[in-house]
């Protein structure tokens, strides 16, 4: 392999690449635009939890239980007349009825129900609403039998307090946007190539296969070098996001781009034109990027699709910067690269033994 | 300098070239010709290492092409018919591109004023016209000086002017002593310029030789074109009479007789003896697409 011949390759990729101002655009829109939808949907600014309370009672004690839900900050509550249709309020939202009595009942000691009605379709937000409800409903008990928790918690991170809820979705998001930039601009500049006669003109050359392959992975990695620096840019301007750049991130970015541009290389091998380049590619990209832990743990998932997620390298991916960026744990932020890069070196053979190079 | 020997490539269970044997002398201008799936394009491909092969053996330079590609291809240059660069790249950055792949120095500009680009240097390739894209082409495969050049279908959708030009660069290329391989469709064009032809039918090779010694190797016989003043079918018919005269023909005042040049003579003492006034007179070699038909013809 003569590097002349790579970093001309690489050279002569990225000249084209910044000349046509539509593939700059791209490739910093791109990113960006993933950073601010995910980090809108991630960073931890979400809206309060709207429930209704239709109060029946209208007494001091059901005034208190109200204020009491609007001071956990979770819980917007509003009134609605007694004469109102719950159904106009309970879809998605949770509505909360409170008895006539309610008051009389919990000054003489007697046991007191409210109702809660709720959407079924709304699963997360009744689950957040009950539990805030009945944290509610305990801490009003003790305070009634004047009863003083004796366990209680404080919660600590595991990393730095800098850390918000975002900075763990980074690496995630730098994961998915290098294997989806990787995967498709390798299909598709292969078939195009192949399509328009430029894979046989370089054929006439000296240029290896191997040759080309590396240049190519070269010029992604460059690529994605400019999406990795505008996504933390951007989140850093936009959500305050934190983000440890350090020498393990930028290898994970290397040996990651190596992984998905040898598959999008190899992958290409098995397309004829460019229609069937962009399906190849959604049908390598969509499961991985929701079966790797991209947007939310693992262990959220059923555990057959958890053991699917060990065998993507995308999980790995995602690992690799995780441990780096955020956990700091190198070690196996090194694991996780190296079962990376065993990937991307089987590729890249692959990609060479298969680049359709030689006409059949 | 080029050597074909029994060259087989198969695509399935078609054979597209079947034992073509040729070789090619150094500094000459060689054409391969057939119709379409003759196998032209298959055996130029062969030549340039884009296809593997089954059967036979190619020698450049004495240098087997399985063994030596990469050698091979530094001292060899080619144009395609369909020409395909790097969109956003300049003419200049194309050839300094090609130029290091080749692993060699390269005055690119003066490539570029060679083939009249100097001008377009430092525009995108992707605003070139077909010409100016050819001319590149012919630019890039000149980038180390090459020993050899490979055509296919260089002028294939110029026009005449565009055609012109790169007809005059192949024959200034020829004149510095490099050997070109040659495709074209267009048979006077192969007649122009080529020094020798090979005809390939049916992936098999009819003929290999000059133009003129295939026309003779074929029997083609010269016409005689003979513009009379007042022509006739009685000078028609005397004409036919003559031994050794094949066919004759009347067009308005040209009497076209296709015979051996040895009875030259005899045929215009016939026309004059049977009052026919003979204005103008002329040999006309049989031309490459007549030479072409007949082989194809009797090939089938």
């Amino acid at each position: 392999m003569k590097i002349r011949r790579v970093v001309a390759e690489t050279s002569a990729s990225i000249r084209n690449w910044y000349r046509s101002r539509a593939s700059v655009f791209w490739t910093l829109a791109f990113p960006i635009m993933l950073i601010l939808i995910f980090g809108a949907i991630f960073s931890g600014g979400g809206e309060n939890y709207e429930v209704y309370v239709m109060d029946h009672d209208n007494s001091f004690f059901s005034h208190e239980f109200i204020h009491y839900l609007n001071s956990t900050g979770v819980i917007d509550v509003k009134n609605i007349g007694e004469n109102e249709s719950l159904k106009n309020y309970v879809k998605n939202a949770v509505v909360i009825s409170i008895p006539q009595g309610f008051g009389d009942n919990l000054s003489e000691g007697k046991h007191v129900e409210i109702e809660v009605y709720v959407d079924p379709s709304n699963q997360q937000t009744n689950q957040v609403v009950e539990n805030i409800l009945s944290a509610v409903i305990n801490n009003i008990n003790f305070r009634i039998y004047n009863i003083t928790p004796i366990i209680t918690y404080t919660e600590k991170k595991i990393v730095g307090e800098k850390y918000t809820f975002i900075d763990f979705f980074v690496p995630g998001i730098i994961g998915m946007t290098i294997m989806t930039s990787s995967v498709y601009a390798s299909i598709e500049m292969s078939v195009k190539y192949r399509k328009m006669g430029l894979l046989k003109k370089l054929l006439t050359t000296p240029m290896s296969r191997g040759e080309w392959l590396f240049g190519r992975m070269l010029y992604q990695v460059v690529i994605n070098s400019i999406s990795f620096v505008a996504i933390i840019i951007t989140g850093m301007a936009i959500y305050s996001m934190h983000a440890n750049i350090n020498l393990l991130s930028i290898l994970a970015l290397i040996i990651s781009t190596f992984a998905f541009t040898g598959t999008g290389m190899f992958l290409s091998r098995f397309v004829k034109d460019e229609e069937t380049a962009d399906s190849a590619a959604s049908a390598i990209i969509f499961p991985m990027m929701f079966l790797s832990g991209t947007f939310f743990p693992l262990q959220l998932m059923p555990s057959f699709l958890q053991i699917i997620a060990k065998f993507l390298p995308l999980y790995y991916v995602n690992e690799s910067f995780r441990n780096a960026m955020i956990y700091m744990d190198y070690k196996l932020a090194l694991f996780n690269m190296a079962v990376v890069a065993v990937y991307a070196a089987v590729v890249f053979i692959l990609g060479v033994m298969f680049t359709k190079w030689k006409e059949e | 300098m080029i050597e074909v020997i029994d060259l087989v490539k198969k695509y399935g269970d078609v054979i597209a070239v079947d034992g073509i044997s040729f070789s090619v002398r150094k500094g000459e201008i060689f054409s391969l010709l057939g119709p379409n799936g003759a196998g032209k394009t298959t055996t130029i491909k062969a030549l340039l290492g884009l296809i593997s092969i089954d059967g036979g053996e190619i020698k450049i330079k004495d240098m087997e092409l399985k063994k030596h590609e990469r050698e091979i291809k530094k001292i060899m240059g080619y144009v395609p018919e369909r020409v395909a660069f790097y969109d956003n790249l300049t003419a200049l950055q194309t050839l300094e591109f090609f130029a290091e792949l080749k692993d060699v120095k390269c005055d690119c500009m003066k490539l570029l004023k060679e083939v009249s680009l100097e001008k377009a240097a430092n525009r995108k390739v992707a605003g070139f016209s077909k010409g100016m894209l050819q001319r590149l082409a012919i630019a890039q495969a000149l980038i180390g000086e090459p020993e050899i050049i490979i055509m296919d279908e260089p002028t294939s959708g110029l026009d005449a002017i565009g055609a012109y030009e790169i007809r005059k660069k192949i024959l200034e290329l020829k004149e510095r002593g490099v050997t070109i391989l040659f495709s074209s469709h267009i048979l006077s064009e192969v007649q122009e310029i080529s020094d020798r032809v090979a005809v390939i039918n049916k992936g098999k090779l009819i003929a290999v030789d000059t133009i003129e010694a295939l026309g003779k190797q074929f029997d083609m016989t010269p016409k005689l074109r003979i513009e009379l003043q007042r022509p006739s079918s009685y000078i028609l018919n005397r004409v036919k009479q003559v031994r050794g005269v094949r066919d004759a023909s009347i067009d308005k005042n040209i009497l076209e007789i296709i015979c051996p040049p040895s009875i030259k003579t005899n045929v215009i003492k016939v026309i004059e003896d049977a009052g026919g006034k003979i204005l103008d007179f002329k040999t006309v070699e049989p031309s490459l697409e007549e030479i072409f038909m007949r082989m194809v013809r009797e090939d089938e």
